[in-house]
């Protein structure tokens, strides 16, 4: 066990994430307090606290209270009037303190409490989400990075904009780490739309398609070989790391995880990735292959983790804070901390050889009973639930023999169940066996036959809209019910997993099973299927045939049929691709979409196909033409901007394309901005005018509280019930007022929203340098309010 | 026989603003869209009521107590305005030495809105709570509430808001609500004056903040001045963020002295008078030797009982401006605290020679305070030893003085009573200023004193708690009172009065003796 190097309890809550340890007051060097003796000054804690008050906490605070000269025990608070909503803090060049960052819904505050000054105060009408410090190169100064809805800024230490992007979603976490080796740091965002991206300046390097909202990342300080490795949690329990662009391992558990650190626990030398749980699970793992080097369950949830020096010993603690307010520290120096690496050197070893390298849950960790077990366990299995199942049984393989003494009885009693399951297993088949014995030796062995096997294919459904998945098992054999994993990109609206049962589940089976696919999003990946067949319809035992079913990218298109009268509202994007023949673009298109989908053969230079997707049936049109003298100028046209863009990328990133520019001809899509831009700027002076009315409501409300105070002190009563009864009437006007600002608030993050989407997509229809040209450009248009000249950002036409 | 519309001019540059208000409504009756007549009515109401709002202006009570604006509760000493009483950067000595304002202030040399009547909330009391309410009003008047002088609740603005509606019988020149201000917006001319007469005349931020932005969009957020009246217009709202952005923005297209100064009053509203401090620099910069950012400056030093730095702004204010009352003023009243009388007595003297001037050029009846002059002379010529001046100059004070005033005057008679020896003079001159202001806690304290040499202990007592109820700032009645008690026996009520005093002055070697001891008799 790791005794905590000190607890606290503060007496309020610590909501998740809403914490952060900075040096408000100084320099870390010598304070001279009043004994006159120099000691180190430990960090100071900053909680946000309820009642829109941030709380600062410094354990010299707390040795004050204890000498009991304090009265106000030690613990200070920040009025701040509005919704904190992110906490963070950073020094800048320069400075010799840390100067607290505070977001909310519409402003970002940056605050010097030491000075007790603003050192700026700017609004952030997205929303602050998230909030990083950090220097990113080719940018000279420490910037503070601010992810709200669709949206990525970063300020400077004056509070102007110096950075500015445009993402898919919420921006909910981001880290700056080198992911890509080169020496400089990226900035790696993870966003609700299950993406995360890396930045170098303002273009988007690579983006890496999750199964769920990522809610967590944090960069890995490791030796040489590992520095591009960053740590990822998902809104579904799932934490893992990243190599760059390739996921070393990750793990699923049922809670939610609320905060990740990387920090070195055992003292070996090699950080470990930290991550707290809803369910108050403290855990470190290997980074190197997810093992569990250390666990514990604190009573309350834990809502943040941080590391640094908050009692001012000179060494970096791990900082535990829980929801009940409680705040403990652990020492990875300790005694303690170095017994936890030699108990667990020599087990390691044997976990490593087995999983490194590979994706933990892909190496099909689960045997085939277990998922039987889950199957007959609990038939409905296409719901979250049974995923959940699977998953947290997994998590018990995962455990390492360290974890298992630590919750020895748990596993124990688990190995017994395991036990039993295996010798009825093997009490079966001596059955069987002796069934066997008796005569009519094939039919009656719940085996396979030698060359059984199972097929499966993926066609389009045009029918049902569809893809459908056909799953044919060799002759003879029955196919009893089917998983289908999708464990990269999050196709499927119930989770990683759909199921498929032959006649819903009552056993009678057939050669042949067809489950229906609807992937929610075009994203190329591949399909895990485990086919669970069986000799019999009845037999009891079912063998697992796992299979991998690629799908492509475009695998929801298919060919036209009628394309008569889409002709009208269709938008386009032309671009020319240097250095590249017609058969190479061909090529690459054949190998995003289904087969037989593209032409084979072109004609005279020429291609041309029309698609119509089966989601929505909206419709994609690409014609290439070879260039006389080298290159392919193509246009891709469809009814919605995304799709261009999606087809856009996709190619470039077929071809290989470095830097692509194209003129975008979207009427439809530019009519929407420019109705949703004057929406914008109505919502935004009908704030502005509720702001000032609510603001001088709530002046009369104080001078009425003023007058009837006086009333009172003079006992006039007529008076005192005369402005009591306005005071009200006047706070019920304040409440109407407040409800309409926030409908208000809404309407315009939601416009806003949409704004930052369509100059993202806009942006992705372009490749390299000319697409982050395109957002700066858009950031410059929309800063001074020039439609025209966003338009001509997001067409590239000198006019419309 | 002139033009009317000349005539009407000509008052308006003479500022016979009402003359030049009677003849454009005559104008305007006869025309109603004369649009030259308009702006001058106009500008004539705005002048007629307007107050230059640069540099001060007093915090109402709902302000002072229900102001939630300053983000750190407990700021570090010396970086707030609103501390309590035993921060700051001055010496200790400090605080024998120099006598409180009520607001529980050191005295400033000059008296202004903020000095006087100090509304914010002390230690111990939770802002808005109606215990601080209660104390609030105690201090805006004398004595009780609601007494001396309407209590108002948001300050100057709203009551001249309502001051300047009763001259137009006929309805209101101007009625906003009935206003198409988009249209304004585009006749820069006219909106400003509209802006001005909204903020100065009507008191209507919120109409006037409306024109603001609609002609800022009108000129493309390029016009400084738009920028800086949409700061005004948030700030009266309350909405200092906004306003600190609009100051901010407006300083960028143009740097003026008057904007600096808003965006001053804005932190100093946050309570962050360091970026107050910073906003002044800058301005300096831009305007070297200004006299008005530097006393700005120089107050916020003295809110922030930074005295040296304070007495500093104030010198470069007079090597700018060598008249200038607030400085003359503030220097003298240092230098007389600091004892050094003889000098203290040249600055007012300058003072004096400043006010005969003015008397004779303006030929107004008032001059510039003279009770208080007269009196701080008188205490500067006793304490250099001009003994003859001394009552003379005191008559003089008297004779001038009013209810506000003459208690301190009497006080500092007593005082000098006192310092003679003649303890019988002092003792009736004591009785004389508590009569005329029954909340006067220093004449009460040397009451008591006088009381307790005269051996009327139970008089002594009574008169140390009347001066500790009716100001919870001074140490000297609860050490004074802990002191009797101790000498009378009664070591409990001595020892809780004494640890009164220690809150209040933490470095009173005294009251830190007195404690002392009795925790050593008692524990």
């Amino acid at each position: 066990m790791l005794a905590p190097s000190f607890r606290t309890k503060l007496n309020t809550p610590i909501q998740p994430g809403l914490a952060c340890l900075g040096h408000f007051e100084g320099d870390a060097d010598a304070v001279h307090d009043e004994q006159g003796g120099g000691r180190r000054r430990g960090a100071t804690l900053a909680i946000a606290s309820s009642g829109n008050r941030v709380l600062l906490h410094s354990s010299s605070d707390t040795a004050a209270a204890r000498g009991g000269h304090d009265e106000s025990g030690g613990a200070r608070y920040l009025n701040l009037n509005r919704q904190v909503s992110a906490l963070s803090c950073g020094r800048f060049k320069g400075g010799s303190r840390d100067t607290l960052l505070v977001g909310s819904t519409s402003s970002l505050l940056a605050y010097d409490v030491h000075d007790n000054s603003d050192k700026f105060f700017a609004e952030v009408p997205e929303g602050v989400r998230s909030l990083r410090f950090g220097n990113l190169h080719g940018i000279g100064e420490p910037l503070i990075f601010v992810g709200g809805d669709c949206s990525l800024q970063g300020f400077d230490r004056s509070g102007t904009e110096q950075f500015w992007t445009v993402v898919g979603g919420c921006a909910t976490s981001m880290i700056l780490a080198d992911v890509d080796r080169d020496g400089k740091d990226e900035l790696v965002v993870g966003s609700d739309d299950f993406e995360i991206r890396a930045f170098q300046n303002e273009q988007s390097l690579f983006e890496i398609t999750e199964t769920e909202s990522v809610q967590h990342l944090c960069p890995l300080e490791t030796n040489e070989a590992h520095s591009s490795r960053f740590a990822y949690g998902l809104r579904n329990g799932t934490i893992g790391v990243y190599d760059g662009k390739t996921r070393v391992w990750r793990v699923k558990a049922k809670d939610d995880v609320q905060a990740m650190v990387a920090y070195d626990i055992d003292g070996d030398g090699v950080q470990e990735i930290i991550s707290g749980w809803s369910n108050g699970k403290l855990e470190a793992r290997r980074h190197e292959d997810g093992s569990v080097v250390y666990r514990e369950t604190l009573d309350s949830p834990i809502t943040a983790l941080f590391t640094g020096d908050f009692r001012g010993t000179g060494s970096e603690e791990l900082i535990c804070c829980t929801l009940s307010g409680e705040v403990r520290g652990y020492d990875g120096h300790s005694q303690d901390a170095a017994n936890l690496r030699t108990f667990t050197g020599a087990d390691a070893y044997n976990f490593g050889e087995t999983t490194s390298g590979m994706d933990a849950l892909a190496a099909g960790r689960f045997s085939g009973d277990e998922v039987m077990r889950a199957l007959r366990g609990d038939l409905a299995i296409e719901n979250d639930a049974g995923d959940q199942a699977i998953a947290s049984s997994l998590m018990h393989q995962q455990q390492d023999p360290r974890a298992r003494v630590s919750t020895h009885n748990a596993e124990l009693a688990q190995l017994q169940e395991q036990l039993t399951l295996k010798t009825m297993e093997l009490r079966s088949l001596e059955d069987n066996l002796k069934h066997a014995d008796a005569g009519n030796m094939h039919e009656s062995l719940g085996s396979l036959p030698a060359h059984a096997g199972v097929n499966v294919t993926l066609s389009q459904n045009l029918e049902a809209s569809c893809l459908d998945l056909c799953v044919q098992a060799s002759e003879g054999c029955l196919v009893h019910s089917v998983l289908i994993f999708s464990l990269d990109a999050g196709l499927f609206t119930e989770g990683e997993c759909v199921a498929g049962m032959n006649s819903a589940g009552t056993g009678a089976a057939s050669g042949r099973l067809v489950v229906s696919l609807r992937p929610l999003k075009n994203a190329a990946t591949k399909l895990r299927v485990q086919a669970m067949v069986s000799a019999r319809g009845a037999s009891e035992f079912l063998h697992i045939f796992e299979l991998e079913q690629p799908l492509r990218r475009f695998s929801m298109f298919a060919p036209a049929q009628d394309t008569s009268d889409r002709n009208r509202s269709l938008g386009n994007a032309s671009f020319f691709v240097p250095n590249q023949t017609l058969e190479a673009v061909r090529s690459a298109s054949d190998r995003l979409f289904e087969e037989n989908t593209v032409p084979k053969e072109h004609v005279s230079h020429e291609l041309c196909f029309e698609l119509a997707s089966l989601r929505d049936d909206s419709l994609l049109r690409i014609t290439a033409a070879e260039e006389p003298n080298g290159g392919v100028r193509m246009k891709v046209e469809s009814t919605t901007l995304e799709i261009v863009s999606e087809f856009v990328q996709a190619l470039a990133r077929e071809l290989d394309l470095q830097r692509l520019e194209a003129c975008l001809d979207f009427p439809t899509v530019l009519h929407h901005l420019e109705g949703l831009l004057a929406r914008v700027a109505e919502l935004r002076s009908l704030r502005q005018r509720l702001n000032a009315e609510m603001a001088d409501e709530s002046n009369y409300i104080k001078s009425l509280v003023v007058r009837a105070e006086d009333a009172r002190v003079l006992q006039d009563v007529t008076n005192l019930t005369s402005t009591y009864a306005d005071l009200t009437s006047v706070n019920l006007q304040l409440i109407g007022e407040y409800n309409k600002r926030s409908n208000n608030q809404a309407e315009l993050l939601a416009a806003l929203r949409e704004v930052n989407q369509i100059i993202q997509r806009a942006s992705q229809v372009r490749v390299g340098a000319p697409q982050a040209a395109v957002v700066s450009a858009c950031r410059k248009a929309l800063k001074s309010q020039s439609i025209p000249a966003l338009f001509h950002a997001i067409t590239s036409m000198k006019s419309s | 026989m002139a033009s009317p519309a000349f005539l009407a001019m000509s008052r308006f540059r003479r500022r016979r603003y009402e003359e030049c208000v009677d003849l454009c409504s005559e104008i305007l009756a006869e025309n109603p869209y004369d649009k030259a007549i308009w702006l001058l009515k106009t500008q004539a109401l705005t002048a007629m009521t307007f107050i230059d709002d640069s540099d001060l202006e007093e915090l109402g009570i709902a302000d002072a107590v229900m102001d939630d604006n300053a983000t750190a509760s407990m700021p570090r000493p010396g970086t707030s305005l609103n501390g309590d009483n035993a921060s700051g950067k001055g010496s200790s000595l400090d605080r024998v030495m120099r006598p409180m304002s009520n607001a529980g202030r050191p005295n400033s040399g000059f008296v202004r809105p903020s000095t006087q009547n100090g509304m914010r909330p002390g230690t111990g009391e939770t802002p808005g709570s109606r215990a601080a309410l209660e104390s609030a009003m105690r201090k805006t008047g004398s004595s009780r509430p609601g007494t001396s002088r309407p209590v108002t609740a948001l300050g100057r603005h709203v009551r001249l808001g309502t001051a300047s509606m009763r001259a137009e019988s006929d309805g209101p020149f101007i009625d906003v609500s009935r206003m198409d201000l988009q249209k304004y917006a585009h006749r820069p001319t006219l909106a400003r004056a509209l802006c001005e007469f909204l903020l100065y005349h009507d008191h209507n931020a919120r109409k006037a903040l409306e024109l603001a932005a609609e002609a800022t969009s009108a000129c493309n957020f390029e016009d400084w001045f738009w920028k800086s009246r949409l700061g005004k217009c948030y700030y009266l709202l309350g909405l200092y963020r906004d306003a600190e952005q609009q100051f901010k923005s407006s300083l960028r297209t143009q740097q003026s002295v008057d904007t600096f100064l808003d965006l001053g009053k804005v932190y100093l509203r946050l309570d962050q008078p360091q970026n107050a401090l910073d906003a002044y620099a800058q301005a300096l910069e831009a305007f070297p030797g200004s006299t008005a950012v530097l006393t700005a400056k120089a107050r916020t030093y003295e809110m922030m009982r930074d005295g040296d730095q304070s007495l500093r702004a104030f010198k470069d204010v007079l090597r700018h401006d060598p008249s200038h009352v607030e400085a003359i003023a503030s220097l003298g009243a240092h230098y007389f605290y600091s004892d050094q009388p003889e000098i203290a007595l040249r600055f007012y003297r300058r003072l004096l020679e400043i006010t005969q001037s003015t008397e004779s050029a303006s030929g107004s009846a008032r001059s510039y305070a003279s009770t208080e002059l007269w009196n701080n002379v008188a205490l500067c010529c006793f304490h250099s030893g001009q003994y003859d001046m001394t009552m003379r100059c005191f008559e003089n004070a008297l004779a001038s003085a009013d209810d506000s005033n003459m208690a301190d005057v009497w006080f500092n008679v007593g005082h000098v009573g006192v310092s003679l020896g003649d303890l019988g003079f002092a003792y009736q001159c004591f009785k004389v200023a508590v009569s005329i202001d029954p909340q006067h806690v220093e004449a009460y304290n040397n009451l008591g004193v006088l009381e307790v040499r005269k051996g009327n202990q139970e008089d002594a007592a009574a008169d140390f708690a009347q001066a500790r109820s009716a100001g919870s700032f001074a140490y000297e009645p609860c050490f004074n009172g802990a002191l009797l008690a101790y000498k009378r026996g009664d070591f409990p009520t001595s020892l809780r009065l004494a640890e009164a005093s220690r809150v209040l002055f933490s470095d009173h070697p005294e009251t830190l003796e007195l404690v002392e001891m009795l925790r050593a008799k008692l524990v």
